[in-house]
């Protein structure tokens, strides 16, 4: 397998790794060219980008950095086995100690990024990995009065701010897996809820990386290059302005051919590795309808998180301005509006649930279906606290924050989340691939883990500690899968190869001389990296004897289809997802009429005092 | 003041009325679309059954040329499905084809060259397949039917069916006669 960029032994050495990507805006061109491109520059498999690409309706690439197209592009990576996570604004948000770094400090070990007290925000030191990722220019160009109004105030310190290229610059410790970040945030939201963001001289940092031994690889879609101190390693890429896709592609090459991705075929290990799981993924933005965003939005939040600070802002402008309810009134109408929306919503799925009769794996037809059974793995993936095999999870971390009265309450410190990593559904007549991206997922199984109960390795990696706890959600394997989605036909080679690759890396075990063209440090034995760099390679090579076999097959796979808008995964069967939701819609029944009523009679009572 | 808070409750009512009959009728045109793709599905099976009966017939000819008056059966049985309208007519014509298929199959036994004809095993294969995939989905096609049926003579769902004439829709079902196992002569 080639290596991208200039490779420094020094850099070997240490195990340092810097990687700055500059990522292009968007420029269209056509898609059989980008996908023959990515399939060139990347281990992701022709028909597998070809089929994400329809399936998400993309059939020319026009794509933008937005949020959307990063999902996408993350969603197929994951398929192709890279670990991958898209980090967004919300997650920003949740950073704890938001603080703005202003000046970057460098010494012959490390770069400090500062905050304006002179406080280390971040440093970059020896032995450890760090991928940034630079967002574009277009925001800062927009907002340039802006940033010369804060350069005058003095809020940004870097003297040179104003007479380089500024760009934004994201700085992430992502150990294990590839890192895309969205370049969607603003200036000031950057700086203000990050903590880990800085505006900083583009050509000071490079440079500094550069002295540090960082092995630099850039993607300069702006003409910066003659600018820059360092080796651009894609001229021809910059001279056609290539889209954001590809240099994500490239971003996922450079880490895996360096050992930094996940994809480490975990089935051939005693023990699996269990890295850091990837962030939570905020879900996909789809065009809506007003009415379907107020329905799902209704939803989502629970009819109780959104009365509640409703009551709350009544009350207290109740107590404000005495027993006048002029607030009140409207506040009440809406409540029960949104409680009624929410009934419907759910009254809705229930029918569509109801009348849409159970198909068998083996004779599922295309479109809508509804298929029970068991869920199943096509890759290998394990709870990170509890341990539990399973094909989903999703895990809570929670601290315990004292009340005022002695009593304690839990409060969400991070939320981690197995990703969108497809599986099976096994019923007694066959199994089919289920894609959960886009599934409302309804999951009953729930394990609370303290620190002191579970040793497990994923609490220290998780940063752990004894007043924390963890609630987790998983779907095991075995365990009963109720979906409703759509069948389509899907063309990939996902999974169908896995017995031979297994085959072939046990055999590849035993050669000690076919293992030795592996050891690229000749140090005589096989360390992880070097193991990972094997797996690829016959992973490439078992594709290409497929490719020849022409054994790749037609298949089909449930996932979200495009007019459908009935997405539900569950592991507790119809009978319970039907009993649930029979609750919602009877609360939101209550709630919504109660509430209009309330709003009538304090209208009533208004109309009267005026 | 009662008398207002009564009359906006009312058309409160009214208004929740005939959201929800609106809601009622789009649940039954939901139904109903729902048989018409359940049936759409069986269709695509019988369809593909029907194109590889007159394969396998040819497969046979060559060696049962003793059981002339068993493969013309099945062809027949082929036309006559091709021929049916009418959901009960269908169905009733797909088990002829079914009986008629199952008989072939049986008379094989006899003719061991035959059994051991990869063209004919492959299609074998394939009819059988198709043949429970067809079952599976005049499953699933009776029970839309079935969910449709109830639907429309539960309340409130009668009001709104009646208004509009729904009526009920007939199951994929073969008549008794259909249904007996053929009976099989081995010369």
């Amino acid at each position: 397998m080639s290596t991208v960029g200039s490779k420094n032994p020094a850099l070997e050495k240490t195990g340092r790794h810097f990687l700055v990507l500059l990522v292009s805006p968007d420029y269209g061109t056509d898609l059989d060219r980008h996908i023959e491109k990515i399939v060139s520059i990347t281990d992701l498999q022709h028909w597998d980008v070809r089929q994400k690409f329809l399936r998400h309706g993309i059939t020319s690439l026009m794509i933008s950095d937005t949020e959307d197209d990063l999902q996408r592009i993350s969603h197929a990576l994951k398929t192709a086995g890279y670990q991958s996570t898209v980090l967004d604004e919300g997650i920003i948000k949740q950073q704890p100690l938001p603080r703005r770094a202003v000046a970057v400090e460098s010494s012959d070990s490390s770069i400090a990024f500062l905050d304006r007290n002179g406080q280390m925000i971040l440093g970059l030191g020896k032995n450890s990995r760090y991928i940034i990722v630079v967002g574009d220019l277009a925001h800062e160009s927009i907002s340039l009065a802006k940033l010369q109004q804060r350069a005058k105030a003095g809020v940004l310190a870097d003297g040179e701010l104003l007479t380089e290229p500024v760009l934004r610059i994201f700085v992430e410790r992502e150990e294990t897996g590839v890192l895309i970040v969205g370049n969607r945030f603003n200036y000031g939201s950057m700086g203000s809820k990050a903590g880990i963001s800085v505006g900083v001289n583009f050509r000071h940092m490079v440079t500094t990386l550069q002295k540090l031994g960082a092995d630099v690889v850039l993607e300069d879609g702006f003409g910066f290059a003659d600018q820059l101190p360092i080796t651009v390693t894609s001229a021809e890429w910059v001279g056609q302005r290539l889209a954001a896709f590809e240099v994500h592609a490239r971003v996922a090459k450079v880490l895996w051919s360096r050992g930094l991705a996940l994809a480490r075929a975990p089935a051939v290990q005693e023990h699996p590795v269990q890295g850091p799981p990837p962030i939570e993924q905020a879900p996909l933005q789809e065009p809506l309808s007003l009415y379907k965003r107020s329905t799902d939005f209704a939803q989502q939040i629970g009819p109780l998180k959104l009365v509640l600070p409703l009551i709350a802002t009544a009350l207290l402008f109740t107590a404000l301005l005495g027993a006048v309810p002029i607030l009140q009134a409207p506040l009440a109408m809406n409540i029960g509006v949104l409680g009624l929306l929410w009934a419907h919503t759910n009254w809705r799925r229930k029918r569509a649930i109801e009348d849409f009769p159970t198909s068998k794996v083996r004779s599922l037809a295309m479109g809508k279906v509804e298929v029970i059974g068991r869920a199943a793995q096509m890759l290998e993936l394990r709870a990170p606290f509890s341990q539990v095999d399973c094909v989903w999870y999703r895990a809570e971390l929670q601290r315990k924050m004292p009340m005022q009265d002695g009593s304690h309450r839990w409060r969400r410190v991070r939320t981690i989340h197995s990703g969108d990593l497809p599986f099976y559904l096994e019923d007694d007549t066959g199994r089919i691939l289920v894609d959960p991206v886009h599934a409302n997922i309804n999951i009953n199984t729930r394990q609370i883990i303290h620190p002191a109960v579970a040793s497990a390795d994923g609490l220290l990696a998780a940063g752990m500690s004894s007043d924390m706890r963890c609630v987790e959600s998983y779907i095991a394997v075995g365990s009963t899968l109720y979906v409703m989605g759509t069948a389509m036909p899907m063309r990939s080679t996902e999974g169908q190869d896995r017995e031979e690759l297994l085959k072939r890396l046990r055999r590849l075990k035993q050669d000690k001389a076919a293992l030795a063209e592996f050891d690229a440090d000749g140090n005589g034995r096989i360390d992880e990296d070097e193991w990972a760099m094997a797996v690829a390679a016959t992973r490439q090579d078992l594709l290409k004897d497929s490719l020849l076999r022409k054994q790749v097959r037609d298949r089909t796979v449930i996932g979200k289809g495009g007019k459908e808008s009935l997405f539900i995964i569950a592991d507790h069967d119809e009978r319970h997802l039907l009993w649930s939701l029979t609750l919602r819609v009877w609360l939101g029944i209550i709630l919504g009429f109660s509430s209009i009523l309330v709003g009538v009679f304090l209208t009533l009572y208004l109309v009267r005092l005026a | 003041m009662i008398l207002t808070i009564l009359l906006v409750i009312l058309v409160l009512a009214v208004l929740g009325g005939i959201l929800y009959a609106v809601g009622i009728y789009n649940g039954l045109v939901t139904l109903q679309e729902n048989i018409s793709q359940a049936w759409s599905n069986i269709d695509v099976l019988l369809k593909q059954r029907h194109d590889e009966i007159p394969k396998l017939v040819k497969v046979c000819e060559g060696y049962m040329k003793h059981e002339r008056q068993t493969l013309q059966e099945v062809i027949a049985a082929r036309q006559g499905a091709l021929k049916a309208k009418g959901m009960g007519a269908m169905a009733s014509a797909e088990a002829v084809i079914q009986r008629a298929l199952g008989g072939l199959f049986a008379l094989v036994e006899n003719y061991p060259e035959l059994k051991a004809n990869q063209n004919f095993l492959g299609l074998q294969r394939r009819v059988t397949a198709i043949e429970e995939q067809i079952a599976d989905r005049r499953e699933f096609y009776n029970a839309s039917v079935n969910n449709y049926n109830i639907r429309i003579r539960q309340i409130p769902d009668i009001f709104v069916a009646r208004f509009l004439n729904y009526e009920e829709r007939e199951l994929f079902k073969a008549a008794e006669a259909d249904r007996k196992d053929v009976d099989i002569e081995f010369k």
